[in-house]
């Protein structure tokens, strides 16, 4: 089984789900611990606003006056299609739409008219 | 979502006209609306084929149009339609023993969408709405989103933020009888009665709220970088409503029983760097994500895109995504002799620990009129691809065990003025 290396148990109290004892609602087994959501939303997780942190910092610290920025006149190869993140819309709405369905995943790819700061 | 054989001609038909109404529109505008003015059509064939049954069959056409009115002010509008065939175990078990499950029930369906939206945008910042319109048999929703973006420094960096929020109703059976035990849910026979005023179907709400911000730093002048995150909460019915598992050894096979509650988190960074002498780029990024259901996922792309003379483009691409099972799934051995992970079981793919591998081959044909003053156009272009996505699940007990791999044709043909 994938990344049985972090225990079951641990990975549970991490995203807001508690051991509620031995004697659940498991007919068979009575090791299984019932589950239950915490009481109240769970919070967000913590490697997530560490992330943000760290994308605000290196946002701040790049925008700091004094560091070179890319003039007009040298946007030529940012402009071309190729250099687009988020490609052609229609085709990410399909591959999104096809993905999404078959993953325990979702997200990740950019703000629909982020847009490249090639203009 | 299935089990109702839905006339699929119909679809086909409402398909058809939308095409011709998207292309009609695209052609009537150029003289009202001189620029950025676009009609693209595109049909996806999805086949997931199975080593016990049919396997399951998705046609996908999509017709979008978008047009300039002015220099700031942008329309769009769209549709696209899902066409679902297929055959799928109804109860999620052991596939050996004494209590193996076989068979497979045979549906299908057809899911529509519309949508429209616009956009207003001004040299250093713009702002964009839109609207859209799900639905098919069990299964309805409205979504709502709006999108701002500004470019700083310079245009040296464009910060972006994104939010939608939707509105879904999902049919259900009726399960007063069941008298608040959750072992007693039973699962939806049919969608016949669905959003009517019939006593043996409920409806029933989920609420999605997805908020994406997004940093995007033009490094140097090859280089492209975004960093940026998806926070979704989604609160409401999120099971499979036809789906059973086999629950324990006394042969009790309950409807799915998923949470309603749960938060997903994802964040991202993504880069595209120029190759001018080989007149290519290469473009890829990470994810990471992690939910309130304890999957946590990894996901990484790369894509290659290469020139060859003037007019034709050739995208290669990569994918590999490896997540963790829910906190509340097991395989279907598991389920049967352990027991459920509390009060929730499933049967779905999704929630399992499984990774996959996807490769990707496009082709794209590019004709621009270059300096010809005469031309009725800016660009066409003309695409297909094909696409092949393996699956890797961890156990033979595992939901869609016989499923293992799905082939994506794609073509496409858009028209720009």
């Amino acid at each position: 089984m994938l990344y049985q290396s972090r225990s079951r148990k641990k990975r549970l109290r991490a995203t807001g789900f508690r051991l509620q004892g031995w004697n659940g609602f498991a007919p068979s087994d009575d090791r299984t611990p019932f589950l239950k959501p915490e009481a109240g939303s769970p919070k967000p997780a913590r490697w997530l606003l560490v992330a943000c942190a760290l994308a605000l910092l290196a946002g701040g610290c790049a925008t700091a006056p004094g560091l070179a920025t890319v003039k007009p006149h040298q946007r030529e190869l940012l402009a071309d299609r190729i250099m687009n993140l988020d490609g052609d819309p229609q085709e990410r709405a399909a591959d999104q739409h096809m993905l999404s369905n078959r993953e325990g995943a979702v997200g990740g790819s950019g703000t629909a008219g982020g847009g490249c700061g090639c203009n | 979502m299935r089990l109702q054989l839905t006339p699929r001609t119909r679809a086909r038909r409402l398909a058809l006209a939308a095409t011709v109404a998207a292309w009609a529109f695209a052609a009537a505008v150029p003289g009202t609306a001189a620029a950025n003015t676009e009609a693209a059509s595109r049909v996806t064939l999805f086949r997931e084929p199975s080593t016990n049954n049919n396997g399951i069959t998705v046609i996908h056409p999509q017709v979008d149009a978008a047009a300039g009115l002015g220099s700031s002010f942008h329309l769009v509008a769209g549709y696209q339609v899902d066409i679902v065939t297929g055959a799928t175990p109804v109860t999620f078990g052991p596939r050996s023993g004494v209590d193996a499950v076989s068979g497979a029930t045979h549906f299908s369906d057809v899911r529509h969408e519309v949508k429209g939206g616009f956009s207003f945008d001004r040299p250093s910042s713009g702002l964009g709405a839109s609207y859209s319109y799900g639905w098919e048999s069990d299964y309805k929703s409205h979504a709502i989103s709006a999108t701002t973006h500004s470019d700083l420094v310079d245009h040296n960096y464009t910060l972006a933020v994104g939010y939608t929020h939707n509105f879904d109703r999902v049919c259900d059976n009726n399960n007063e009888a069941a008298g608040g035990l959750i072992i007693n849910l039973q699962p939806l026979s049919s969608s016949a009665h669905c959003f009517q005023t019939m006593p043996d179907v409920v409806t029933h709400h989920l609420s999605i709220d997805t908020f994406e911000p997004s940093l995007t730093w033009t490094a140097t002048p090859r280089l492209v970088t975004q960093g940026g995150a998806t926070i979704q909460i989604l609160d409401g019915f999120q099971s499979n409503p036809y789906r059973r598992v086999l629950v324990g050894t006394q042969h009790r096979t309950p409807q799915e029983h998923m949470p309603n509650f749960r938060q997903r988190y994802a964040a991202f960074f993504r880069a595209a760097y120029a190759l001018p002498d080989a007149h290519a780029s290469l473009t890829g990024g990470v994810r990471f994500y992690r939910d309130s259901w304890a999957i946590t996922a990894a996901t990484a792309e790369a894509n290659y895109n290469q020139y060859l003379g003037q007019s034709v483009l050739l995208t290669l691409r990569g994918r590999y995504h490896q997540q963790t099972e829910a906190s509340f799934y097991r395989t279907s051995g598991e389920y049967q002799t352990r027991g459920p992970a509390g009060q929730f079981w499933t049967g779905d793919r999704e929630l399992s620990p499984m990774s996959n591998y996807l490769g990707s081959l496009k082709t794209a044909y590019l004709k621009r009129p270059g300096q010809e003053r005469s031309a009725w156009f800016s660009e066409i272009e003309l695409s297909a691809k094909i696409e092949a996505l393996f699956y890797r699940l961890d156990s033979s007990d595992a939901p869609n065990y016989d499923r293992s791999v799905a082939y994506i044709g794609q073509g496409s043909f858009a028209l720009r003025f």
